[in-house]
Parts: structure tokens; sequence; C-alpha cells
């Protein structure tokens, strides 16, 4: 998938993943790479700024294998983000559509 | 790259951050890393998941709305840039050399292949050392020409050492890239030898064993071979780097602070010099940076960069000083002679010595044996003396330095009141020599 794009939509699926379900870092990094092929260098520091958005709040939890995880919950802000964008995206999906079958039709 | 130095790299990367920030981010990567480890990865691919160090750096100090432009590229991408590009030009080099040889090589044990091989290695190397060969040429001649201004039988004997010396460091360059160029050919013909007769000893099985792992080895083996002519190709890039800019540039600045503490000296005396002082300042500053940049090269270390915009705007300022001060200098023209008229008697073939330009005029009215000679000077600099005898006239100029009177001295006092004289004219004597032309066919003027 093209950069741009990928970089556009990510946001978004990683706030949807993580509003489906709390997550670890490399929990979500492997849920999501399932779909969009990205990679940890990516993830971890939008992680990060989701968290210092507000959109994310942290809490640790004991694994059974090594050290404690830091878990990854959405807030309020970040619910109402996820409502934003993904209005933005159908949007921008639909008109894209939209754009392209006009310029279909004139084939 | 290995989890100890992505992490160190991290932590440096974003020492702008809280510590208890940092902390928490690196935990989290190396949870990561060693998670991946636990999946079945292997460390460097678990690390090259997060991409470019110094790419995910910038990223995350972007979640803190802080420009990681300043931070990060600053010292080391500018100046890193240069051990960088060495690196990938030295790479660049050596996958191109090991690629031609692998490709010349592909079936070996066969004479003829081989001695193409051979010849194409031959040829490669003439090549290389023939490119390598010019600075030292230019080495070569500079030593002479700095050496020919030395007395007779010392320039040849410096020529000589110095001949002896770059020739030597040029043949030990060209041995070791012959040496890089055909080290690993000798060694795969021997070792490939022995494994080609240990296979066939063995089981099929046990065949089917040892090529997977003679063919691991030969990997492993290209990858050495890469490495160790990136290291030497490095090692050569990096003696030029010494020989040719790190060596000079020693001298240079050697020569700037005697030239200093020079001006110095004048500015003490009363000369405005201030100008030229910022100036040699300035480049003291910019060699010295130079010559520190390319030291980190050595010793892998970064290089801060503001000394080198102290010295650029010292050296704006310097030359604004330097132009200002000279255009108020006074250029005073020295163009009026002293006239001094000497009268001799000659009756035989006479030797009339002189030192300067002289001109000849003839003049019928005067008696035979009567000669006029008018020497236009410039008497603050030279007294004219007389000396003759029987047939021998010698007219030269006699300096006043033991009376006091010194060119140098005269042009600090100049300078001291801004002014400057066209002094090499304080040197010129010129002669008009009158006679009839019997009496000037009788003498020999002789010019020293």
């Amino acid at each position: 998938m093209n950069t741009q794009f990928k970089k556009g939509v990510l946001e978004l699926v990683v706030l949807l993943a993580v509003s489906k379900k709390d997550m670890y870092g490399y929990e979500l990094v492997l849920e999501v790479s399932k779909f969009v092929d990205v990679n940890d260098g990516t993830i971890y520091p939008l992680l990060k700024r989701l968290t210092n958005d507000k959109y994310f709040e942290t809490y640790l939890v004991d694994s059974t294998e090594g050290p404690a995880r830091k878990y990854y919950k959405i807030t309020v802000l970040g619910k109402q983000r996820v409502k934003e964008l993904k209005k933005n995206w159908n949007d921008f999906v639909t008109s894209v559509n939209k754009f392209m079958k006009e310029c279909m039709k004139g084939e | 790259m290995n989890k100890k130095s992505f992490i160190k790299k991290l932590k440096k990367n974003l020492s702008i951050l809280e510590e208890n920030e940092v902390n928490d981010i690196i935990e989290e990567y190396s949870d990561n890393i060693d998670e991946k480890i636990k999946n079945g990865k292997t460390e460097e691919e678990a690390i090259k998941d997060f991409g470019d160090v110094d790419e995910l750096s910038k990223e995350i100090l972007k979640a803190y709305k802080i420009n990681p432009k300043n931070i990060i590229e600053d010292d080391s991408d500018t100046l890193h840039n240069l051990e960088k590009f060495i690196d990938k030009s030295a790479k660049k080099l050596s996958n191109f050399a090991s690629n031609l040889i692998n490709d010349i090589k592909q079936k070996d044990n066969i004479t003829l292949e081989f001695i193409c091989e051979m010849i194409i290695k031959i040829i490669i190397l003439l090549i290389i050392c023939a490119v390598l060969g010019l600075p030292f040429w230019g080495l070569l001649g500079l030593g002479h020409a700095i050496f020919d201004i030395a007395f007779f039988p010392l320039d040849v004997v410096l020529n000589v050492v110095w001949g002896l010396l770059v020739w030597i460091l040029y043949f030990v360059v060209c041995i070791l890239i012959g040496f890089a160029l055909f080290k690993d050919n000798i060694k795969n013909t021997k070792e490939e030898k022995s494994k080609s007769k240990k296979t066939s000893k063995k089981s099929t099985k046990e065949e089917i064993k040892t090529e997977s792992i003679t063919e691991e080895k030969s990997k492993k083996k290209e990858v050495n071979n890469k490495s160790y002519l990136v290291s030497i190709i490095k090692t050569i890039i990096k003696i030029f780097i010494f020989l040719f800019f790190l060596f000079p540039i020693v001298f240079i600045i050697v020569g700037l602070i005697f030239a200093i503490v020079a001006v110095i000296y004048y500015l003490i005396i009363g000369i405005n010099l201030w100008g030229i002082l910022l100036i040699l300042i300035s480049l003291t500053i910019l060699f010295s940076f130079v010559f520190c940049v390319l030291k980190n090269i050595f010793t892998n270390k970064k290089t801060v960069i503001y000394p080198f915009f102290i010295g650029i705007i010292l050296l704006a300022i310097g030359t604004f000083v330097t132009f200002d001060t000279f255009k108020n200098i006074e250029l005073v023209t020295l163009d009026e002679y002293d006239i001094k008229t000497l009268n001799f008697s000659v009756d035989k073939s006479t030797i009339l010595k002189l030192r300067g330009n002289y001109e000849v005029v003839f003049d019928e009215k005067m008696t035979d044996g009567q000669i006029s000679v008018v020497v236009y000077y410039y008497d603050d600099y030279a007294n004219i003396e007389t000396w003759s005898n029987q047939n021998k006239i010698e007219i030269f100029p006699i300096y006043e330095v033991q009376n006091g009177w010194n060119l140098y001295d005269e042009i600090i006092a100049n300078l001291k009141d801004d002014k400057f004289m066209n002094y090499e004219k304080l040197q010129e004597f010129n002669y008009k020599i009158y006679g009839n032309k019997k009496t000037i066919n009788i003498i020999d003027i002789d010019n020293f």
C-alpha cells in the first residue's frame, strides 16, 4: 500500500483496534500488520502521540513471562476522535468513489 | 545493529525528554524485541522492524511536539554524512570489486579461467595503482619544489630521501591493494580443493549435510571477504585523508599561529592590522574545525558545528575591516630623484663599472678625454661613491643602513601613518654618461 495512504489511515486503524480491546504494543503491531503492512517504527511513535494527545491512557499488567506489560486503553476523547476520523474516512471514500464512477462513465 | 547499540542510540537521540519518559519508551521497545526473539526472530531482524533509529527518534519526538531537526539532524547528519559517504563509497567499491571477482571465478579449478581471472585482476590492479599514483606524483613534485630552494648538496639529499619515501609509501599502498585483490583468490582455491576432497569420501546423506554446511560457510566467507575489502578500502581512504588533509592542515595551523603572533607584535608597535588579525584568527578556527572533522572520522566521534559559524562570521568581519584599513592607506609615489654629477678624465681605454640603468649621450662639445656621469638616485637610501685607478672607474652605491637609516624602519614608520610608498624605486639607480664620440669609444661600460 502507498505509504502516504498508510500514514493517513493508520491513526484510525490503531484507534479502532484499541477501542475494540485493550492491547499492549506488540499485540497491537501483530493485529494491525495483519491488515496493513507497517513496521514497529511507525506504530510505536504513533501510540506515543495518541497517548500524549489524551486519546489513549495506559496501565501496567503483570505478565507471567518477563516484565509488566503496558496496555493501551481508549479514552472518551479517543472515542470522539474515532467517530470524527471514521466520518472523515467515509466521506473521503464516498467522494473518491463517486469521482471514479464519473470518470468511468466518460471512458 | 544489536539491541544494546539500538537502545544506546535511541537513548542519546531522546535525551531531550524527561528521563522516566525515555526509560518508559526504552522498556516498551525492548519488551517488543524480547517478545519477537521468543517468537523465533533474530535480534537483528527484531530491530530491523523499527526501521532507521534516527527516523524512529524523529517520529517519537514529533509525538511530543518537539521539532526533531535541531536535535537529531544537527551534527549527526551534516558531519557524519562525510563518514557515511566514505563508508558507502567504500562498500560500493568493494561490492563492485568482489562481484567482479565472483563473476570471474564462478567456475574454478580450470586453469584457463584462472589465468583469465589473474590477467583481469592484474589489469584492475594496474588501473587502481595508476589512479592512486596521481596524488603521490603531486606530493613528489611539491617536495621537489620545496627542496629546490635549499643549497646545493642539501637539496639533492632531501630530494632523494623524499623521492624514496613517497615511492615506498606508494608501493605499500599498491601492495595492500594487490593483497586485497589476490588474497581471497588464493584462499578460496585452497579451501575449495580441500572441501571437494572431503565430500567425495563421505556417504550421500552426509554429503548433502556437508554441502549445505559448506554453502553456508562460503556465504559467510563471502561476507567476511566483503567486510575485509571494505575495511581495506576504508583504511586506504583514511590514510589518504591523513596524508593529504590532516597532515598539511597541522602545518597550516602552526603557520597561522606564527602569523598571529607576528601580527600581534606589529599591532603593539602601532600598525593598524586588526582586520588581518581577525582574518588569521578566523582561518585558524576554520582550519582547526576541518581538522577536528577529519580527525573524528578516525575516532568516530561527533563534532560540534558552531566553531564553523564563528569562523565564518570572524572572516567576514575581518575581510571588511581589512578592506576598510587598506582603503585608508595613502599611496605615496617616490619619483623625485637626487642628481649627482661626477666628472672623470680618461686618457686611455678604461672600464667604467656601474650598477643600474644607463644611457650614453654623445656630446661633441666636450673636450677629448673628459666624461661626465650624472647619477639619478634616491639619497635617503644610498650614497654614490666612486673609486678609480689607472684603467678602471667604479661607481657604486653605499647603503646607509650603517648610518641608522633602515628600509624596514621606514616602512614601519610609514605604515603607522597609514602610508605606503613604492619602495622598489629606492633601489633604482639611473645614469647618463656624457662625452664626445672619441672618448666614449675608449671606455668600456660594465654594468654589474
